[in-house]
């Protein structure tokens, strides 16, 4: 080999070796900066994947059923049984298959205002290690008066232990203003993934509550409560006469606001009493903890 | 070279790797999801009437109740006109002419489900005289004018299937004198519509 040849082969490997250190430099700048916004961990090696496998699905209306109108409960069981209130007749259904290893695909048909069907299905940890939540998304959503969309048991940071089985429901209602004749489509995505990855804090937004503010004097009794929640979330009131919310002492309980405030109906409050009121968001991120109760004065 | 290519190979399998390694600490369950909503919709399907053109009038009781044996007189003076609104068949329309007190008229239509889901027909209402008359059932109803006395006749509250049709009909008597403020020669109009809701509507 010359001499020439070789000063230029020495000179090509220097400059593959800067460009490869600037390649690995990039990506991970990159790489951080996304397990940084994402909330996600670096990566640490590991020999177990991550999965989930479907077992089960059920629609609480399919073909043939009454129609639910009403979220309802799940009753375990194999098959799971649907309870809640349910229409005499048959209008609309709506089925819910696996379409694939991690996809349910669900088909609500004649829906109408008031319809609340409500899908169970059962998703098995199939990794040699536990697996948690790590959030849900849900793409597009929809004004609430249009079509409410929640979930049970999919909260952020639930754990699925290894073999076990989660048992997540997803409930549809289709609101007031719902268009007539009108396809609505969505897709919920949900993220299964090591236990050791941080949790996103962003999927435990705490409502934050507004008014009558801490201790406030009143002079209604049928007062507004107003609060501050994430605007895809459904929320939960409770008003109690005592600060512990013991069940005894909850004189409302009020579910699925997507309103944030609250007008207390006549007949539940009495004049020169202490009420303690207190908010819960359910999100399709999760759920969040109860806010800090607050209280209010009638006179 | 070939420890440059080498490189490069090694370069796209540790990237490879670590690609698949991130694959392995995440996977997403989705649920696509569809929902149709039906259509409520309901419409006038059929319209007729008792006294036809060319044929004596009918007159009602000269006592109440009114709409008890409607006779029918030899000479045809009143003239009714009606029928289905075009391009709107959610109102029927009638005029009536030339009436005189005593004169009964019964009119008969039919309701039919264009939807796709039940309907429950809630209330019938009539417009007369700029004021609407609601009839939640069968029932007779006096004009706050005094002029006609209207008896309503149809299956309130009742679940109309998807293509079904049902029967209806409006009896009309223009009061006697006794009872009644009637003008000669005037013409009177009615409009006729229905609310029909939703079968789980409270």
């Amino acid at each position: 080999m010359s001499e020439e040849k070789e000063k230029r082969l020495k000179r090509n490997l220097w400059l593959a070796g800067n460009l490869l250190c600037i390649i690995l430099i990039v990506m991970g700048s990159v790489g951080i900066a996304y397990a940084h916004s994402a909330g996600i961990a670096p990566l640490k090696p590991h020999t177990t994947s991550i999965n989930g496998t479907l077992l089960q699905v059920f629609s609480s209306d399919d073909s043939g059923t009454a129609d639910p109108l009403e979220p309802g409960n799940w009753l375990p069981g194999n098959p799971p049984v649907w309870q809640g209130e349910r229409l005499e007749m048959d209008i609309a259904s709506t089925t819910a298959v696996i379409a694939g290893g991690n996809t349910i695909q669900i088909t609500a048909q004649n829906a109408y205002p008031g319809y609340c069907p409500s899908i169970f299905f059962s998703l098995q940890n199939t990794s040699g290690l536990p697996v948690r939540i790590g959030g849900a998304t849900l793409n597009p959503s929809f004004p609430a008066d249009e079509l409410i969309i929640g979930t049970e048991s999919l909260s952020a940071g639930n754990v699925i232990g290894t073999g076990s089985s989660l048992e997540g429901i997803l409930h549809i209602c289709i609101g007031p203003q719902a268009q007539q004749n009108h396809l609505y489509s969505f897709t919920a995505s949900l993220t299964l993934e090591s236990q050791e990855t941080p949790v996103n804090p962003a999927g435990f937004a705490l409502p934050r509550l507004k008014s009558p503010h801490r201790g406030a004097y009143i002079d209604s009794l049928t007062p507004r409560l107003e609060w501050i929640a994430n605007g895809d979330s459904v929320c939960l009131l409770q008003i109690a006469r005592s600060p512990d919310f013991a069940s005894q002492n909850i004189i409302l309980e009020q579910k699925g606001l997507r309103l944030m405030y609250f007008i207390i109906p006549e007949g539940k409050l009495e004049k020169n009493h202490v009420y303690y009121w207190r908010v819960r968001s359910s999100g399709f991120s999760g759920d969040s903890d109860w806010t800090p109760a607050w209280s209010f004065i009638t006179r | 070279m070939k420890r440059i290519a080498l490189v490069c190979i090694a370069v796209v399998i540790a990237l490879g790797l670590v690609g698949t390694s991130y694959a392995y600490w995440n996977q997403n369950l989705y649920i696509n999801t569809t929902v149709k909503t039906g259509e409520l919709d309901w419409i006038f399907c059929s319209f007729s009437q008792l006294d036809v053109p060319g044929v004596g009038d009918w007159v009602g009781s000269t006592q109440t109740p009114f709409f008890v044996k409607p006779l029918q007189m030899e000479y045809d003076i009143a003239v009714s006109s009606g029928g289905i609104r075009p391009g709107d068949a959610h109102y029927i329309d009638i005029t009536v002419d030339n009436a005189y007190r005593s004169y009964y008229n019964c009119y008969f239509f039919s309701v039919k489900n264009t939807g796709t889901m039940p309907i429950k027909i809630r209330e019938t209402v009539l417009y007369y005289a700029g004021r609407a008359y609601r009839f939640t059932g069968s029932s007779i109803i006096t004009t706050e004018d005094g002029v006609f006395q209207l008896r309503w006749q149809g299956n309130h509250n009742r679940v109309l299937q998807p293509g079904k049709s049902e029967d209806e009909s409006l009896e009309i008597y223009l009061l006697n004198p006794e009872y009644s403020t009637a003008e000669e020669t005037r013409t009177y109009d009615f409009t006729i519509t229905l609310s029909g809701v939703q079968v789980n509507s409270r």
